[in-house]
């Protein structure tokens, strides 16, 4: 089953930029007794960073009449980050909506952005900003690239379709050397590539009222949340706070083994080590 | 649980809170829209990174129109904010251009001047009493950013009076032919369209005798005349427009032959509500510089912000830019409904022309008064480092002082609000 992508033409090129959001630096409050963040602040905007995949997409757009979908996972603030995206110039949206992804790693994200794209009509490269949400952001575009086994494009510029595949300029180290490659790709930008363009008071406007932003969930997807969750790695980010070290205690559990499992199995999900009990 | 208020999930957050007022049936819309913020949002950074570096000012020879800075927002699409999409505009209302004033305010108000002179006096009348050819032909490349617009209305020998216009049109077969001369016109010298107000028939007074047309610059009979060397908002041009047997097709007539007065009234009415917006946004700027300036500015061994004096100026001019806010763009949302009678030909209710007329005159008396308050008590608070071109105080001094003077004095709103009260308009 494809995602309902109702305005996708496939005889165009798709290239998909994937966008994060963060808190509104100009409204930010700051809890004058913790000294802390407020993070509960609600409005939330496209990530500065993040407008390089964007407009590193729209330059395809631009120059090969490709048609741009922005994805992003899920987060509080999700959709007004893609509808800043929509007004840059960006055609449609897509905003995956998972429970379980919310506090999930770079992994779990990596994984339901590839299986989204596999779900898509077509699609010709996938831009990621680096630097962008956390320091695990850095490592989703090169697991996009493994899990779809596309090519990847580190610190991509002046990225064009052709014939199928892409080409332009990629950093190795620290060397600019142009590329060219068969196939779709994965394109990772860093925050210095491009100078973004601004959203136009047309594009806002056109961005709230003639722009769509489908929202999928995990069923939508035919993706088991349980499974994604093991797709996960390890380590997870548990919100941002000071963790108490615990005192260690020994627990004896004497029901029958089975019983006992799932008891642990529980206690583990519900502490967020593990998905899907 | 009884005598407990059910907890309502926040459904953007999922969040567990207090029921807002809305949420209670209590709510007035106060707050903006996810567009408009983003809007508003988008509009400060874009000025901030691309045009207030390109505003400077010749303070010795006439201003220096910001060329670039001008174009740089009409390619932004800042100078089409109330038009209809269809007509090449954001399609976002008075509000929305309001917002943008604002944020325009913040920067230059010169800048605000010259957008405010296309935008609610040069283009918004043409779009609201212009036919679909007008829309397409004039108001379009208006929107689009193309052209720019501009608005002539004062003479020599008429200003507050505007009824007492001598400009003369006569009609000669498929033209008119204009007689006259303008004064304070801004854009005047930039303008490609500018609506022109001048008597069709001096038999019948200002109701009925007076008509708008649109001149395009390169009319025959249309020269600008002199450039005015201003004390502030000197960026912006101000100019003088001379009509020698100027001729303009009947094409260009603006609404009906003889109600030219109602096109002036309804443009000016709809200019002094953005100007308003111009004037909050420089107020907010001033409130920012003031607490900066306090929190850093040491005196006897104490930033000056600990001062009860320098508190009071603070928290003074933040109520005067709550109170304006607010008002402004109630004021704002009034217009935009009454733009859309007009622009539908729906028949506009005489109390709600009165009531626009009103409220815009309070506003632009508030936010120009605040504005003016505003940078008096910043030159005051800064000191000696205030009349420093650095702090760019001593410029804001000469812009803020003229907010008062222009678009109708601020006497002449002070006169239009009491006898709309006198002659038993609603005060509500």
């Amino acid at each position: 089953m494809s995602p309902p992508l109702v305005k996708a033409d496939a005889r165009r090129p798709l290239v998909v930029a994937i966008i994060n959001q963060v808190p509104d630096l100009t409204y930010l409050r700051i809890d004058p007794g913790t000294g802390e963040i407020d993070l509960d602040e609600p409005d939330r905007v496209l990530h500065p960073n993040d407008r390089q995949p964007v407009e590193s997409a729209l330059r395809v757009k631009d120059a090969d009449d490709a048609q741009v979908l922005v994805m992003a996972v899920d987060r509080q603030g999700a959709e007004e980050g893609i509808r800043e995206a929509l007004s840059m110039g960006a055609d449609e949206g897509l905003l995956l909506s998972s429970g379980a992804t919310r506090h999930s790693d770079a992994l779990a994200r990596a994984n339901l952005l590839a299986h989204t794209v596999r779900h898509l009509p077509r699609c010709d490269a996938v831009f990621v900003g680096t630097e962008t949400m956390e320091p695990d952001w850095s490592t989703v575009g090169g697991a996009i690239a493994a899990i779809l086994d596309w090519n990847l494009v580190p610190g991509g510029r002046e990225v064009r379709l052709k014939d199928g595949g892409t080409h332009g300029v990629a950093m190795y180290g620290a060397a600019f050397v142009r590329y060219k490659a068969a196939g779709p790709a994965v394109v990772t930008v860093r925050p210095d590539t491009h100078k973004p363009r601004w959203p136009t008071t047309w594009g806002v406007r056109d961005a709230y009222r003639d722009r769509t932003i489908q929202a999928l969930n995990l069923t939508d997807l035919e993706i088991d949340g349980r499974m994604l969750a093991r797709m996960a790695s390890l380590t997870e980010t548990r919100g941002q706070r000071v963790v108490r070290e615990r005192k260690k205690e020994t627990e004896t559990f004497t029901d029958p083994p089975e019983v006992s499992a799932r008891v642990i199995g529980k206690r583990l999900a519900r502490d967020g080590y593990l998905g899907g009990f | 649980m009884e005598g407990q208020a059910r907890p309502v999930v926040d459904a953007r957050t999922g969040r567990a809170g207090p029921p807002t007022a809305e949420e209670l049936g209590h709510g007035m819309r106060f707050r903006l829209t996810p567009e408009q913020r983003l809007l508003k949002k988008t509009t400060r950074e874009f000025l901030e990174s691309e045009v207030r570096h390109l505003v400077k000012e010749d303070k010795h020879g006439h201003g220096v129109f910001p060329e670039a800075a001008v174009k740089k927002m009409q390619e932004q699409g800042i100078f089409g904010m109330p038009i209809p999409r269809k007509y090449g505009g954001a399609g976002m209302g008075e509000v929305g251009y309001c917002l943008v004033a604002e944020e325009v305010g913040a920067v230059d108000s010169s800048l605000a001047t010259i957008l405010g002179a296309h935008t609610g006096i040069g283009m918004a009348p043409i779009w609201l009493f212009g036919n679909e050819d007008h829309r397409e032909r004039i108001v379009r490349p208006l929107a689009e950013g193309t052209a720019l617009g501009a608005f002539a209305l004062t003479e020599p020998t008429a200003g507050s009076d505007a009824a007492r216009i001598k400009t003369r049109a006569d009609r000669d077969g498929d033209e008119w032919v204009l007689n006259g001369r303008k004064i304070w016109c801004s854009n005047g010298d930039r303008a490609d369209y500018i609506l022109v107000m001048a008597v069709s028939d001096p038999t019948l007074g200002a109701h009925g005798g007076v008509t708008a047309f649109v001149v395009e610059k390169d009319f025959p009979g249309f020269q600008v005349g002199s450039i005015e060397d201003k004390m502030g908002i000197r960026s912006s041009s101000t100019a003088e427009l001379v009509f020698q047997d100027c001729r303009v097709p009947k094409e260009n007539v603006i609404g009906k032959v003889g109600e030219g007065f109602i096109v002036a009234l309804t443009a000016l009415d709809g200019g002094r509500a953005s100007l308003a917006a111009g004037a909050l946004g420089a107020c907010k700027e001033l409130l920012g510089r003031m607490i900066d300036f306090s929190r850093k500015r040491r005196r006897a061994g104490r930033p000056i912000a600990d001062n009860q004096a320098v508190q009071w100026k603070l928290a003074e001019l933040a109520i005067k830019i709550f109170q304006n806010q607010h008002i402004v763009y109630d004021t704002a949302q009034l217009v935009d409904r009454y733009y859309h009678l007009i622009a539908e030909g729906h028949p506009v209710p005489r109390a709600l022309r009165d009531e626009v007329s009103r409220k815009c005159a309070m506003v632009k008396v508030s936010a120009s008064e605040a504005a003016g308050w505003a940078i008096e008590q910043a030159l005051e608070l800064f000191g000696a480092a205030g009349v420093r071109d650095a702090w760019d105080l001593e410029r804001g001094f000469r812009d803020e002082i003229i907010i008062e003077i222009f678009e109708g004095t601020n006497e002449i709103q002070r006169l239009i609000i009491s006898r709309d009260l006198i002659k038993g308009g609603n005060f509500w």
